[in-house]
């Protein structure tokens, strides 16, 4: 279930101090957790998530900063007690409907969501004839519902991909089919030399620059939905965005003038590429990104094939 | 927004290299609970992982909001530079504007004692018009001078009341040096706020202000004004509490209202009824004594509605002005600013008017109103069948005389009810006791059994 990192001395020493008091911060009596296993938990959360060089001094304030009581409440649904589950229910369960509302943004696929996402709560699925909660995981870094909204989240995203890619194979075929269009033209200047300096223009980007950067210009997020993400006012991200904007385009420019480009066929490079982008971002974002199953965390290689833009 | 090269779009693209971050890590980034190394972690994956933005995006709790840290590259604002200062002086004059309402709306004596030095100087330097004043301008000039003479010992007395104003004043009495501190004033402002360089900005068109009202009193008030007036308008401190500043604003007025007849069109009663008129809708009500009113700034003041419609034709066709005869409106710039003499008369003419209309027509005693849901379309009704419609706010009133088969309406309208707003059905009910119907707004009517 978790991963088989051993259990360090410190993070044993520190569960240990606090387990009376984490315990009865739980409430671990009441739907029936017993303490041991609630040990075996802290560490297992502990070791998962700190370095095997962190101190006594680290291990305590991670166990005091965890949900203590949620993830308890959740460690013993995932368990099977009943008390548990009913008071899981009564806490979350209408809130679990409102969170898949808010995310599929849609009634009928929402409850398709939520539903489906009981069901792996409950834990339908079996292993070696044992119930598999998918409540289990959860480790209580944030808050219990954050979590479920994180989940269904993930599971969204999930569907959304494999939806998109089935309708756009669909497209394609048609397309194939219907109308043999001419070839669209070559995507202009696949300068090696345009790329490398666009590269390295990004690569020196600060990664909540560059986060920032494709969330606006690739994923087309608003400018509020940005500052909502990092916790910071809007006028700071539209600020932020304009002048990294401004800053790519000069150091790109240098870049290639750098690489033997005079400065108006550089300026003619980029000015070439500028068009028709908002027409492209999101097509080519639906069909280049191919969908990675969370739940397994694992990357798989990410082959490209070649520029997939259409006109 | 600006826009980036194509080229970074297609290579912001690249794969994420690192596994997912687990919907734990996920959540508490949401919730900003992560420690700096996992936060830093998080935001490398984040920049190259567009599935985990999604659900990032799609999972933040809605009562997270974005929350308003203080925009540090404020500070870096020059403030005498270009747009802001533009800015602060539009700012300034809004901020005058809106005190000199405030100002206006409060009768308070001090205020009227200024104004009252100034219509007595202007009473000296220009002729009073000849022509006979409106009921409501009537001040009589014996009054102005006594009032006008009063002022110096009431204004040394404040002076004296208010000793801050005249010692922490560093500067001479030169109103070079007035303007000199103006401009160094708002660099010195200590904690940067919009809120104090507005104030500060507002105290720079005030001290303009003042000195034209110096100029102004200095020939006919005697030598303890001008010396007063200075006093204050040199203070251009930073420090200057916001009282001081209404205060100054209050004596700053006379040069405004003196610009004002000069500029403007002579204020009429009647000036502000189109203004206003689309801000608010126009509410009415019958008063106690049975007269017709409406407001037209959400309540605050009615006005009288004079139905002066010609009895004798009985079509619809028959439409007269509405004309308003003005009752309480309290402002103080209407009744006290002189109106330029060509209009005042044509006021006059009006007023007149309106009064010989209305007493010929012997006054309705209103009982009954009802209005659409826009209240666009009123009706009116009152004693001796009286009933009037108008379509149109009530700028033109129709007066309707119901009657089917020969027979008229009878008694004293006692209700009006829209039965169907959209055809413009109503019933009336009078006193006789009968009820009448009109399926068309009023064009033809069925009285019931």
């Amino acid at each position: 279930m978790r991963a088989a990192k051993p259990i360090s001395a410190s993070v044993q020493s520190a569960v240990s101090d606090l387990l009376a008091e984490l315990h009865d911060k739980s409430g671990c009596e009441k739907i029936g957790l017993a303490r041991e296993s609630f040990a075996v938990t802290l560490c297992e959360v502990a070791t998962k998530y700190l370095p095997a060089s962190a101190t006594h001094a680290d291990a305590r304030s991670f166990l005091l900063a965890l949900r203590i009581e949620e993830l308890a409440l959740a460690q013993a649904c995932a368990a099977g007690n009943n008390s548990a589950w009913e008071l899981f229910l009564t806490r979350y369960r209408e809130k679990l409907y409102q969170s898949a509302l808010r995310i599929a943004r849609e009634d009928s696929s929402a409850r398709d969501l939520a539903d489906s996402l009981y069901a792996e709560l409950y834990g339908t699925t079996t292993r070696d004839g044992e119930r598999v909660s998918k409540l289990a995981s959860f480790t209580g870094r944030g808050s219990l519902e954050g979590w479920l909204r994180t989940v269904l989240a993930q599971e969204f995203v999930n569907r959304y991909r494999r939806t998109k890619r089935l309708v756009s194979l669909d497209e394609e075929s048609e397309e194939g089919a219907q109308f043999a269009a001419p070839q669209p033209e070559p995507v202009p200047s696949a300068d090696s030399r345009l790329e490398s300096a666009t590269d390295a223009a990004l690569a020196a980007l600060d990664s909540e620059d560059r986060m920032v950067l494709a969330a606006y210009y690739l994923d087309g997020r608003t400018l509020a939905e940005i500052a909502r993400m990092l916790g910071v006012h809007e006028s700071t991200i539209s600020r932020k965005v304009d002048k990294l904007a401004k800053s790519l385009r000069k150091k790109i420019l240098a870049g290639l003038v750098q690489q033997g480009m005079a400065r108006r066929q550089a300026e003619e490079a980029l000015e070439v590429d500028v068009r028709d982008l908002q027409v492209d971002i999101r097509r080519s974002l639906a069909q280049d990104s191919p969908a990675a199953a969370f739940s397994e965390k694992t990357v798989e290689a990410k082959t490209r094939a070649g520029p997939a833009v259409r006109q | 927004m600006q826009s980036v090269p194509k080229i970074v779009v297609k290579r912001l693209q690249s794969p994420a290299a690192d596994p997912h971050p687990d919907a734990d890590l996920l959540t508490a980034f949401a919730e900003r609970s992560l420690g700096a190394p996992e936060r830093d972690l998080m935001i490398q994956h984040l920049a190259r992982c567009g599935d985990c933005r999604e659900v990032v995006s799609r999972s933040i709790p809605p009562q997270v909001e974005s929350l308003p840290l203080p925009d540090t590259n404020w500070f870096k604002v020059n403030w005498f530079h270009g747009s802001a200062l533009r800015w602060a002086t539009v700012a300034a004059t809004v901020a005058l504007i809106a005190s000199i309402g405030i100002l206006h709306g409060r009768r308070q004596r001090p205020r009227e004692l200024a104004v009252n030095v100034f219509e007595g100087k202007q009473s000296t330097l220009t002729p009073a018009p000849s022509s006979q004043p409106s009921p409501q301008i009537a001040v009589p000039p014996t009054r102005i001078q006594k009032e006008a003479a009063a002022v110096p010992p009431a204004l040394a007395g404040r002076k004296s009341a208010r000793p801050q104003a005249t010692i922490s004043q560093p500067h001479a009495n030169s109103a070079v040096a007035a303007s000199g501190s103006l401009v160094a004033a708002p660099r010195q402002i200590p904690g940067p706020s919009q809120q104090v360089a507005v104030v500060a900005g507002s105290s720079q068109t005030v001290e303009v202000q003042a000195e034209n009202a110096q100029i102004v009193t200095q020939s006919a008030a005697p030598s303890q004004i001008p010396s007063q007036i200075q006093d204050q308008s040199i203070q251009n401190e930073p420090s200057a509490q916001l009282p001081a500043l209404y205060d100054r604003v209050g004596k700053a007025k006379p040069a405004l209202v003196q610009a004002a007849p000069a500029l403007a069109p002579a204020p009429s009663l009647h000036t502000n009824l189109p203004l206003t008129k689309g801000l608010a809708t126009i509410r009415w009500t019958i008063s106690a004594s049975g007269a017709l009113q409406r407001s037209i700034d959400g309540g605050r003041t009615w006005l009288d509605v004079n139905i002066a419609t010609d009895d004798s034709t009985r079509d619809r066709a028959a439409k007269t002005q509405m004309s308003t005869v003005e009752v309480e409106v309290t402002s103080a710039a209407q009744s006290e600013v002189q109106p330029q003499p060509q209009s005042e008369e044509k006021t006059q003419a009006k007023f007149k008017n309106n009064q010989k209309q209305s007493a010929q027509v012997a006054p309705v005693i209103f009982r009954a109103l009802s209005l659409s849901s826009n209240a666009d379309e009123v009706w009116a009704g009152g004693s001796s069948g009286a009933l009037y419609h108008t379509l149109d706010g009530g700028n033109s009133w129709t007066r309707i005389l119901p009657s089917a088969t020969g027979i008229n309406l009878t008694g004293d309208i006692l209700s009006i009810q829209f039965s169907d707003p959209r055809t413009g059905a109503v019933i009336v009910t009078t006193s006789a006791p009968e009820v009448w119907t009109t399926p068309d707004d009023g064009q033809t009517w069925h009285k019931q059994p």
